[in-house]
């Protein structure tokens, strides 16, 4: 009785202990999935604004800004006014007007950084910066403004008004183009230089441009090459590239054919080298500026059917975005084109939702490729050039005069014309990651044509990440396809031959190779980089013919062994055979290494690498996917062995001597009735060699070059997201895109290997259903 | 005490003073018999007594286990089937074997018959299915199972795949079928039908069979040799050992006294 007692309380026991324990490997495993889940899920969210706030303006905004922190904003009236507003009270904080204004309305004005270009309606341009200081008073931060008069240019020529301005500068040169209200282009330039005697130099130009595009204007069905100015052709081209000076007095009279031909927008990039120019009928001039005194037109193109209505950068400065009067958003930039005789040609790489109005204004973000754009009818759209995707849309009720992203890209300031000021706090953290920017191909900036780049940091503050995962996953299916190639028939019929062939006292071999299975993959790829990698890359020429020699030394040794006479074999016993091809096999090696010398000086003409460039057009890295097949091959190769030896092993025994006693030789047997019974568990040791080489991170970190790259080539590197992983968290600043991405990557890997084991499973049971008869 | 040769008419098979050992094990002690073409021929004894060694001699499955050494001669068809000009397989292919318990391979009834024939690399279609379908018909399961043939064998109950088994043999057109205990695993209605299918197989086979169930040796078989210990003990027509035994020894084990 009593006993019976403590049975069943044991058995009680042990029932919960086991719920418990499957119950919480379930919990674990969703627990893990949920936790990478969360890392990746802001990826997915859309931007959204956390906080609206209005204030109010008094007068005609020209252009405004905040600081940092979206403490404090100014605004630029026409009249000169700088209002500096603290944002949390709407008090106003400090009023400055710009000296030297003398009565003149402000017209226009471009926006670089810190750097404020003003144009007047009498000619005048000014340079202000504006920039904010922060000081602590205890706890408390006070943002300090501070504005900064640079200079005024002397127009001098300029009698007229200024319609449109734009510029840009740097410590030693400053650019600016201005369009005046008599129709008339004029690039004005200053550059500082050192005379050889260590003076400073200062050189300014100022010099009217407008028949660059007048004469073009002209004559429209001209093509879109390199454009000059037709009264001087090639040669004025060819002496301008070519940095000579030459004294030019025809634009004086250019000016006047002036046609009518009109200029709504200005855009010039901040290397002060490309001016671009829209117009109302669509186009888009294109003016190399680079010889301050002989600019000349690069190209035309047409971006539009309607006017060109906003011009503006990104980020960078070479993507151009272009807005027209029928609401489009385009985003243009110069991409290589050998069809072009100046090698490049201006051309739409992303296109934008659309606008229902003519668009007015383009604000880019000082983060990444995002941009605002605002249209007539107060619709402004925060958009991300690379993504291609629109993150948010909303409505002021009047029409927008002025724009700006805080410099953080957090914040948009909007006013419009019933003198208000809008702010929108956005939450926007990964504005470049879409399903598209993660597995499709990207145009990016400076590319050719879209692609699958991977590229998550580079040298400069304006670099823009290049996430795409599919060189990763490229990288993951050719390490596996490749280490798979080697492992599975190398595994399976080694596990063949010491299951059904090789004799008992030889069968030691299955525990040495178990313990293979337990090297660190650390050594390994330590092995395959720094051992394996630059022996191949020496004797790759041997390794090539190898094959040959073995096959053929193998052949050898059957002649001999058939030939033999019994007397020779009298020490062997069945399963020994494999003994006898080792001395051959050692022999090819050896006779591979010694001719390969000969192989390569013969075949190869000299040089192998030179050889496979010419003649294959492949390159040959010394850390290469055979390296990383081999190494991984190792690897994987005693899981496969061992599995697929213990269901070779399993497989009945009257199974077998079924099949002999029918007269099937020992191979017949293998092949006929071991290999399909024990197909289950050959099934599950490849799938679990699968999810081994896909997982595998150090080897391939140590034996590849981590170059993602997508060519099936078998002698260059290659990147996996393990390796990937491995390579970039620790640089990944924690919770920022490439942090989410890498969760990514491990999120995709992880239902990788659960899909591949799900169906292993699946298909393994069913196999097993068919079998487990015996 | 010298043993009397018993003289088969049209002996196929002649065993003569064969010795057997497992390592130092003697498992088969001067053994000397004849088998008679297209008769049924049953060893007896109790358990461990070399019946079932012997006739794995006949087929040479012994070579699969280590350590064995074999003494003397076997000839069939007056050849000597361990000299090293024989071809194994194809002596396999001549002495067909049934084993004690059923092992289809896990395929289709139909894949099963036509293993042997396949191997031999007979491809036509037509012609397999001609093989299959005499040998199921020879064992007696062409009726049970003609509407399956693609079914996979371990499907059919342990009586059917012994005939399955059986059918697996007769396809490779053997001149002898070794049968070792093949009734031990089966119930008395699947084991009636074999022997049902044994006495039709007698015709145009020699059948060899090991058996535990004196019954079953004395209702189907013409020879019986009762082993003991290794030896032979007494060997002759089925119905003189089972009324008139000439040793002591069989006499006692024939009449339950032992065994």
């Amino acid at each position: 009785m009593k006993s019976l007692k403590r049975r069943r309380y044991a058995d009680r026991a042990a029932h919960w202990v086991i719920t418990l324990g499957g119950t919480a490997t379930v919990l674990v495993i969703l627990a893990l999935f949920i936790f990478i889940f969360l890392e990746v899920y802001p990826l997915l969210q859309d931007a959204r604004i956390t906080k609206e706030t209005t204030h109010s303006v008094h007068g005609k905004v020209i252009s405004m800004g905040v600081d940092d922190h979206q403490e404090v904003a100014y605004i630029i009236y026409n009249n000169g006014v700088i209002e500096f507003i603290s944002l949390k009270s709407g008090a106003l904080l400090k009023k400055h007007h710009v000296s030297g204004l003398d009565g003149s309305v402000i017209t226009s004005a471009d926006k670089d950084h810190d750097r404020l270009v003003l144009a007047t309606n009498d000619g005048k341009v000014f340079t202000i910066s504006i920039s904010f200081s922060e000081s602590f008073a205890g706890d408390s931060r006070a943002v300090t403004p501070e504005v900064l008069e640079e200079k005024k240019v002397k127009a001098s020529k300029l009698k007229a008004g200024i319609l449109n301005v734009t510029s840009r500068g740097d410590d030693s040169t400053d650019v600016t183009a201005v369009y005046t209200n008599d129709g008339h282009l004029i690039l004005i330039a200053s550059e500082t230089g050192k005379t050889p005697l260590d003076n400073e130099e200062k050189k300014e130009f100022q010099k009217d441009i407008t028949g660059l595009f007048v004469a073009h204007s002209i004559n429209q069905n001209t093509a879109s090459v390199p454009y000059l100015l037709q009264t001087e052709g090639i040669e004025r081209r060819e002496k301008a590239k070519a940095g000579m000076q030459t004294a030019d007095n025809s634009s004086g009279d250019l000016t006047e054919q002036r046609t009518g031909t009109e200029i709504t927008s200005l855009a010039l990039d901040l290397f002060m080298e490309n001016l671009y120019i829209g117009t109302p009928s669509g186009d888009v001039f294109h003016i190399d500026v680079r010889d301050r005194e002989n600019p000349y037109l690069v190209e035309k193109v047409k971006v539009s059917e309607s006017a060109v209505t906003a011009l503006g950068f990104l980020l960078g400065d070479v993507s151009l975005v272009v807005g027209d009067a029928s609401g489009g958003v385009n985003v243009w930039m110069q991409v290589r084109d050998d069809r072009s005789s100046w090698g490049w040609a201006l051309k739409k790489v992303h296109i934008l939702r659309s606008h229902k109005a003519p668009v007015i204004a383009v604000a880019p973000s000082m983060r990444d490729k995002g941009f605002l754009t605002a249209a007539t009818d107060g619709t402004i759209y925060l958009n991300h050039a690379t993504s291609e995707q629109t993150l948010l849309r909303f409505k002021t009720g009047y029409t927008p005069v002025a724009l700006a992203f805080s410099p953080k890209a957090n914040g948009i300031f909007v006013a419009d014309t019933n003198n208000r000021l809008f702010q929108w706090r956005i939450f926007n953290p990964h504005p470049e990651i879409t399903v598209k920017t993660l597995f499709g191909r990207v145009w990016y900036e400076g590319y050719e044509k879209p692609e699958f780049v991977w590229q998550s940091t580079g040298g400069t503050d304006d670099f823009e990440p290049k996430l795409s995962l599919v060189p990763l996953i490229f990288g993951t299916i050719k390490g596996t396809l490749y280490t798979l190639v080697i492992a599975v028939p190398i595994g399976i019929f080694a596990a063949l031959y010491t299951s059904q062939f090789l004799h008992n006292s030889l069968k030691i071999i299955k525990p040495v190779i178990e313990i293979m299975a337990a090297l660190p993959s650390v050594i390994l790829g330590f092995l395959a980089g720094l051992w394996l990698a630059p022996l191949m890359e020496r004797m790759f020429p041997a390794i090539i013919i190898m094959p040959f020699f073995i096959t053929l030394s193998i052949g050898i040794a059957l002649v001999v062994w058939k030939y033999l006479p019994v007397i020779g074999k009298g020490w062997y016993r069945h399963g020994t055979e494999v003994l006898v091809l080792i001395p051959f096999i050692i022999g090819a090696i050896v006779v591979s290494i010694q001719l390969g010398g000969v192989f390569e000086t013969n075949i190869l003409r000299g040089d192998y690498r030179e050889w496979f460039s010419r003649v294959l057009g492949l390159k040959y890295d010394q850390r290469n996917a055979v390296v990383v097949g081999i190494a991984m091959g190792f690897a994987v190769i005693p899981l496969i062995f061992t599995i697929s030896e213990d269901a070779m092993s399993n497989v009945p025994k009257s199974l077998i001597s079924a099949s002999l006693a029918l007269g099937a030789t020992p191979w017949q047997t293998a092949v006929r009735v071991i290999l399909p019974t024990a197909s289950p568990g050959i099934f599950s040791a490849i799938m679990i060699g699968f999810g081994r080489a896909v997982g595998e991170t150090m080897i391939v970190l140590m034996a590849t070059g981590n170059t993602p790259i997508m060519e099936w080539n078998l002698f260059n590197g290659f990147r996996a997201l393990s390796a990937n992983i491995a390579v970039e968290i620790p640089e990944a600043p924690f919770g920022g895109t490439l942090y989410r991405v890498l969760f990514l990557a491990s999120l995709l890997l992880f239902v990788t290997t659960f899909i591949v084991n799900t169906l292993a499973e699946t298909v393994r049971r069913r196999m097993r259903l068919k079998y487990n008869k015996l | 005490m010298e043993k009397v040769r018993t003289t088969v008419p049209e002996p196929i098979v002649n065993i003569i003073d064969l010795f057997l050992y497992y390592g130092k094990v003697e498992a088969l002690k001067k053994i000397a018999l004849d088998i008679s073409r297209k008769n049924i021929t049953s060893f007896i004894g109790p358990s461990g007594c070399g019946k079932s060694t012997l006739i794995r001699c006949l087929n040479r499955m012994n070579d699969l286990i280590e350590n064995v050494t074999i003494e003397g001669c076997i000839r069939i068809d007056d050849q000597d089937i361990y000299s090293p000009a024989v071809d194994v397989t194809e002596l396999r292919r001549r002495v067909g074997m049934v084993f004690q318990k059923p092992n289809p391979f896990p395929k289709t009834i139909y894949e099963n018959v036509i293993y042997g024939p396949r191997l031999m690399g007979i491809r036509k279609k037509g012609i397999l299915d001609e093989i299959c379908e005499k040998a199921l018909k020879k064992a007696a399961l062409w009726d049970d199972v003609k509407d399956r043939l693609h079914a996979n064998a371990l499907d059919l109950s342990g009586g059917q795949q012994q005939r399955i088994c059986i059918a697996r043999a007769i396809a490779m057109e053997p001149e002898i079928i070794l049968l070792d205990e093949p009734c031990s695993a089966l119930d008395p209605i699947a084991t009636a039908k074999i022997e049902d299918m044994l006495c039709d197989l007698k015709k145009d086979y020699t059948v060899i069979i090991v058996t535990h169930n004196m019954q079953q040796a004395a209702r189907i078989s013409d020879y019986t040799g009762f082993f003991m210990m290794g030896e032979l003990v007494e060997y002759s027509v089925t119905s003189e050992i089972f009324t008139n035994p000439r040793e002591k020894q069989t006499e006692d084990y024939i009449t339950g006294r032992f065994g």
